[in-house]
């Protein structure tokens, strides 16, 4: 029970990894990539599991359309790879939330069966 | 505890067993499995690194890997592709557009002052120098390392000049010469752009991982 519970966060969740990398960008400043999961996963009581097979195709989905930059530190023996906004990334963070909710109030909405009467 | 460098040099090899081979990807991906690893030792003492790295893998999934390097490519296509975009948009807005009446008067001037065939046979001569140019500073700077960004593809630039000549001329050399004045001027402008996308290219290569571009004395 509690594992299909699981699974079905997991299917709404991963529409929604461009919306969440977005807005912890925003928030913090720069970060990199297991800082991202492990922080969505703290944030959500472990609620939350980011895998890493979703992850990276979305930050560098986000970077390909302009809205997240990366630079590279050495840090502890090895290289490491922090990603911010851009300009138009916080623009879009901004718009991508505004969406989001919008959303979900609609769909409490629908599935509530209060039609949205014009 | 932290990984020494030993561990890190593991975590490269390993990466590069499960099919990575691009430079700037293995770099991400040893990154992640290292921090996972330094977590998993630091909340379990007695949990060893071939341990450790095995759980950390198996967290990326059923498909490990794969799809994080097709992604990368993916991404990366887009990317270029915006950029080829705003560079040509760059040139028709002021200030550049000045430089784009300056290519094109001078297409003119060399067609109008010589003629059509010591024109187009002088152009492509340079034109082909050009893009072996070009295509040259996209190499990899070591011969066993790869870097993905630099897989860039100059779009439609052959294609470009071969399908122009066949629609207007039988022959190599174009029987108008505002044909040849088009081609060149066409020409010389996919030679900018691509130009300058490549030197951004190889500057941020140069920029993110300048121990690959250090030259071996």
């Amino acid at each position: 029970m509690y594992i299909a519970y699981m699974q079905t966060q997991n299917a709404f969740l991963k529409g929604s990894i461009s919306t969440l990398i977005l807005k912890l960008l925003k928030e913090n400043g720069r970060m990199y990539g297991y800082e991202i999961t492990r922080t969505v996963e703290e944030l959500s009581a472990g609620a939350f599991k980011i895998t890493e097979g979703a992850l990276y195709p979305a930050l560098h989905k986000l970077e390909s359309e302009g809205f997240v930059e990366y630079t590279v530190e050495v840090v502890d023996n090895r290289k490491r790879k922090y990603y911010s906004l851009t300009k138009s990334g916080k623009k879009v963070a901004r718009n991508k939330m505004a969406e989001f909710l919008s959303f979900f109030k609609l769909m409490e909405r629908v599935l509530q069966l209060n039609p949205v009467v014009k | 505890m932290k990984l020494n460098e030993d561990h890190i040099a593991a975590l490269f090899v390993f990466v590069e067993k499960k099919r990575v081979r691009f430079y700037d990807l293995q770099v991400e991906l040893v990154d992640h499995l290292a921090s996972m690893i330094e977590a998993d030792m630091e909340k379990n003492k007695s949990l060893s690194f071939e341990d450790a790295l095995n759980h950390a893998y198996a967290s990326f999934g059923l498909f490990g890997f794969a799809k994080i390097v097709q992604e990368k490519q993916i991404a990366l296509e887009k990317k270029y592709k915006k950029m080829w975009w705003s560079h040509t948009k760059e040139l028709f807005n002021w200030p550049e557009i000045l430089l784009t009446v300056l290519i094109f008067l001078i297409s003119y001037s060399f067609v109008k002052w010589t003629d059509i065939v010591t024109a187009t046979t002088v152009f492509i001569v340079v034109w082909f120098t050009g893009l072996i140019y070009i295509l040259r500073k996209l190499k990899s700077p070591r011969k066993k390392t790869k870097l993905l960004m630099l897989s860039y593809n100059p779009p439609s630039i052959f294609l470009f000049t071969w399908i122009y000549q066949a629609t207007w001329s039988l022959a190599f050399i174009p029987l108008n010469s505002w044909v040849s004045i088009s081609q060149i001027f066409i020409g010389t402008m996919l030679l900018l752009i691509n130009y300058r996308i490549v030197l951004k290219i190889k500057h941020e290569a140069e920029t993110m991982y300048p121990e690959l571009f250090l030259r071996e004395v």
